[in-house]
């Protein structure tokens, strides 16, 4: 059985705010790889692979399209819980950064509630 | 050696319908393939695999007039072949058969750049597009597709694993994790909803099933995709990252 939690990910930020974090990462992993012996260099390029495809997937993007999400962490987990689980959606708010987006809960199959209804 | 994102991989489900009557979602089709980078303009597409290799490659897609077209392609080994048709946008990629040793490159015919579209490696005989052929109605409409993530990994579970929409730029995509890990679930057509999913937007970051994924294991994420009355055509993307930790 699922047991839900959920996180916030920050209010909506331009592409190029988001660019501009993963080309200073980028930069820096590169610097750090370069300094470093071989055998310690693979995560870091690995890391940087990972970036890069990042970067790649946001070339479509002018730099005021709001793509991109500015972090927070705030555990949403109550907030969505409380929501039914009626087809409905339904409206969250972060309380640690007024990140706000929707959810909606689909009902369990009808089968499900027959069985649960059967064995209570 | 700790798990690499190559080793999390985005999947098929079974039943990946083109049209609204079908049965959507299922089992995992590893086989299947749904990242892809679509044509940037109009134009032909150019196909060439590594070694011998006479498969054929059938290009799906919408020409300029917005019709769905094909084009079979023949392989010709590691000499590229180029089709003629002239595509828009690409909505499936499928190989004849699997071959256990072969990639083949999937390109727009713009030499000399060749700009990639798709690579469908040993395994893999079909990349798609979801929501194939969808379109809005005079009312508002939802549709339900699924997608697996693969942890292939030979040994490690990834831990603390959750899902995101990390990039849905036409606003129009939530997703939801499945109840349970390996499921099977499906729905008799994609616009019935999948029971006991919560769909989240990209705002949110949302635990898979006992928030790890073991090696081997495969995690269902329904994709739901509403368009509000007569809305008008969109040509878009989306990015779903699964994310956790691992030793």
């Amino acid at each position: 059985m699922k047991v839900d939690s959920y996180t916030c990910n920050g209010v909506r930020v331009p592409a190029g705010a988001v660019r501009a974090r993963i080309i200073k990462r980028l930069t820096s992993l590169r610097a750090r790889a370069g300094a470093t012996s071989e055998t310690a260099r693979a995560p870091l390029l690995t890391k940087a692979v990972e970036l890069q495809k990042e970067l790649d997937r946001l070339k479509e993007f002018a730099d005021d399209a709001m793509v991109g999400r500015a972090g927070c962490g705030a555990d949403l987990t109550e907030q969505i819980q409380a929501i039914p689980d009626d087809g409905d959606v339904y409206t969250y708010t972060c309380p640690k950064c007024g990140n706000t987006g929707t959810v909606r809960k689909t009902p369990a199959p009808e089968e499900e509630k027959a069985d649960v209804v059967a064995t209570s | 050696m700790s798990i690499v994102a190559d080793e999390l991989l985005a999947c098929q489900s079974a039943n990946m319908p083109e049209d609204d009557a079908s049965a959507s979602g299922g089992a995992i089709a590893p086989a299947g393939k749904v990242e892809f980078t679509d044509i940037a303009a109009t134009d032909a597409v150019r196909v060439v695999s590594n070694g011998a290799d006479a498969r054929t490659i059938t290009i799906t897609g919408r020409l300029a007039s917005g019709a769905i077209d094909s084009e079979a392609l023949v392989l010709n080994g590691a000499t590229p072949v180029a089709g003629s048709k002239l595509f828009e946008r690409i909505l499936k990629i499928a190989a004849s058969a699997a071959d256990g040793a072969r990639t083949v490159t999937v390109t727009r015919n713009n030499g000399p750049t060749f700009t990639p579209i798709a690579t469908l490696e040993p395994t893999i005989t079909s990349v798609r597009r979801l929501f194939y052929n969808a379109a809005s109605e005079s009312g508002v409409t939802t549709r339900y597709e699924k997608i697996f993530f693969k942890n292939t990994n030979a040994s490690l579970t990834l831990t603390a694993a959750a899902i995101q929409l990390t990039a849905d730029p036409a606003a129009t995509i939530r997703i939801g994790a499945a109840p349970s890990n390996d499921d099977t679930a499906s729905v008799a057509n994609r616009k019935t909803a999948p029971g006991s999913v919560v769909f989240v937007d990209d705002g949110v970051s949302q635990n898979i099933a006992g928030s790890a994924l073991a090696a081997g294991s495969g995690v269902g994420v329904w994709v739901e995709m509403q368009r509000g009355a007569n809305a008008a055509a969109v040509k878009n993307t989306f990015t779903v990252q699964l994310a956790g930790t691992t030793t």
